[in-house]
């Protein structure tokens, strides 16, 4: 069983990519779930349309602290349009609605959300905050 | 103890559907047994009609029912027939006494009196009539232990106060207040209290004579009850003070266009058609609790969550919030490094239903300085053997964290 926590999220959420509170940076995020109390910043420096560095930092369950781990990893030095693209498949993807269809086999990791949607929101919290940004960033 | 829990349990068809299910959410919402969902059933299926003014046969025999369950009221809580309205639920309930007791008595300058430990539902009503009338939400700390500082209590309770709400039961804790000494109290000083007992009633006697509140309210749905469905009940004193803040049809005297009239407490409260087959089901989860010996219930549930709440210290890295010396079947924990959620989602893999969060008490969460907890409840189904699931399987998540 155990399904929802499979290594690489146990990795994630042990050892999280970028995760430091980058307070210099000027241009950041809050992804906040009121209902848990789940709550993250997220640092984009950019360069000309590119996510070029990625950090993020804050508190909330393992399912959502590795989701934002691998967004972070996933979509640094990612250009807005091929990012917003990414963002778009993974959360399709945990909502079982690409066939499978994968950006990345670590999104397959998530894979247990497709029968068990009761975590769906920790593990989206991020990205759909990453990909409203996005939205008001296109040309 | 001669309480069978197993037989209890056998009335409950979700158990039979899910043998393997340990449900350990009843303070969310209890499980319905069979005989609640028959009547429910029955009454869609053969006795439905509006009530009141039918002059037809269906109609006269559905208003009977329906006005019966106050006796069914009555006796499991020791009060009169007419001490309740039905309504939606504790936080309809609630909100009937913030709007049509309270803000006509309220003004600038006066206080409202609460617990830390109230639901939202017993918060955010008085917060907001404070805010509309310029009047002090005032709150009595809550200690440690998870019981009322009683010594903050005497010093915030003043002549200024103009309600004293508290809960029964807190629903996050676990803790049973002293309801009657706190009532006691108030009344001195000639306060009028509403008691939450969301928690309590079905649970425990509830004596409404004996505890000498004013109000009480509390939901059918955590009584083994239909959801959407419950009662307020107002003692003699108050009933020409609470105004109907709902307004409708059945709930009037006589209507022109310039004003209305309004029939006395309770039908005053209910204007629309009510939700009939709800107040129906509620007698039906009220007569179920009269099968039950609720001093054995209660026991049989207080066992439980003491064996849960022992060994939970026994498995050390676990933190209990709260060890007050009165205590009913709930109990909040926390597991060392691992997210109240993630403790959920490893339960539920196991079959085991708990609730995680902030239970709709945030306040009282940030005084103890975690943003959500994971809660086990307990009710009349429950077993050891769901108290040895429950710490068997915080084990293997122990073990696979670490």
């Amino acid at each position: 069983m155990k399904s929802l926590y499979g290594d690489l999220i146990k990795q994630h959420q042990k050892n999280p990519y970028h995760f430091l509170k980058k307070e210099d940076v000027e241009l950041s995020l809050r992804a906040n779930n009121p209902i848990c109390g789940d709550r993250y910043d997220l640092y984009i420096e950019n360069e000309e349309n590119v996510l070029s560095t990625l950090h993020f930092h804050g508190f909330g369950c393992a399912l959502s602290k590795a989701s934002a781990s691998i967004m972070v990893e996933t979509l640094e030095g990612k250009s807005y349009e091929e990012a917003k693209e990414i963002c778009q498949n993974f959360l399709d993807y945990i909502h079982d609605k690409t066939n499978g269809e994968v950006y990345t086999e670590a999104f397959k990791a998530f894979e247990a959300l497709h029968t068990q949607t009761a975590r769906i929101d920790c593990v989206a919290l991020t990205w759909k905050e990453m990909l409203s940004f996005l939205q008001t960033q296109s040309s | 103890m001669s309480f069978d829990a197993l037989s209890v349990k056998a009335q409950f068809p979700i158990f039979h559907r899910y043998p393997d299910l340990v449900y350990l959410d009843s303070a969310a919402t209890s499980q319905k047994p069979a005989s609640v969902i028959k009547v429910l059933s029955d009454f869609y299926s053969f006795e439905n009609a509006n009530i009141h003014r039918g002059v037809y046969d269906l109609s006269a025999k559905a208003t009977d029912k329906y006005e019966e369950v106050r006796e069914k009221l009555a006796a499991a809580f020791n009060a009169n027939a007419n001490d309740f309205a039905y309504c939606s639920g504790t936080t309809e309930g609630i909100n009937l006494v913030v709007n049509g007791y309270l803000l006509p008595h309220l003004e600038k300058g006066d206080e409202v009196l609460i617990t830390a430990m109230e639901h939202h539902a017993n918060l955010i009503p008085w917060q907001q009539a404070c805010e509309k009338k310029g009047a002090k939400l005032s709150i009595i700390p809550v200690k440690p232990s998870g019981e009322i500082d009683m010594e903050a209590f005497e010093n915030k309770l003043s002549k200024k106060t103009k309600m004293l709400a508290m809960v029964h039961i807190s629903n996050t804790l676990g803790t049973i207040n002293p309801v009657k000494i706190l009532t006691q109290k108030a009344h001195d000083l000639g306060v009028p209290v509403l008691l939450d007992a969301a928690q309590s009633a079905g649970h425990l006697p509830l004596d409404l004579q004996d505890l000498q509140v004013d109000f009480a309210v509390f939901s059918a749905h955590k009584l083994f009850g239909p959801t959407g469905i419950g009662a307020l009940y107002c003692s003699e004193n108050f009933k020409d003070q609470l105004k109907a803040s709902k307004f409708g049809g059945g709930s009037i005297k006589e209507v022109s266009f310039e004003k209305t009239s309004w029939m006395a407490f309770p039908h005053g409260l209910e204007a629309g058609t009510p939700h009939i087959a709800g107040v129906v089901g509620m007698g039906a989860a009220l007569d179920f609790i009269a099968t039950l010996d609720l001093e054995e219930s209660f026991a049989h549930e207080h066992a439980l969550v003491t064996q849960l709440r022992q060994e939970l210290d026994a498995l050390g890295g676990i933190k209990i919030f709260g060890n007050p010396s009165e205590y009913a079947g709930i109990v909040s924990f926390e597991v060392d490094g691992v997210h109240p959620h993630d403790v959920a989602s490893f339960l539920s893999e196991a079959d085991i239903a708990v609730r995680a969060g902030h239970h709709c008490t945030q306040p009282l969460l940030e005084r103890m300085q975690v943003p959500a907890t994971t809660r086990a409840s307990f009710s009349i189904y429950n077993t050891e053997k769901d108290v040895e699931r429950l710490v068997a399987t915080l084990k293997d998540l122990k073990e696979f964290w670490e």
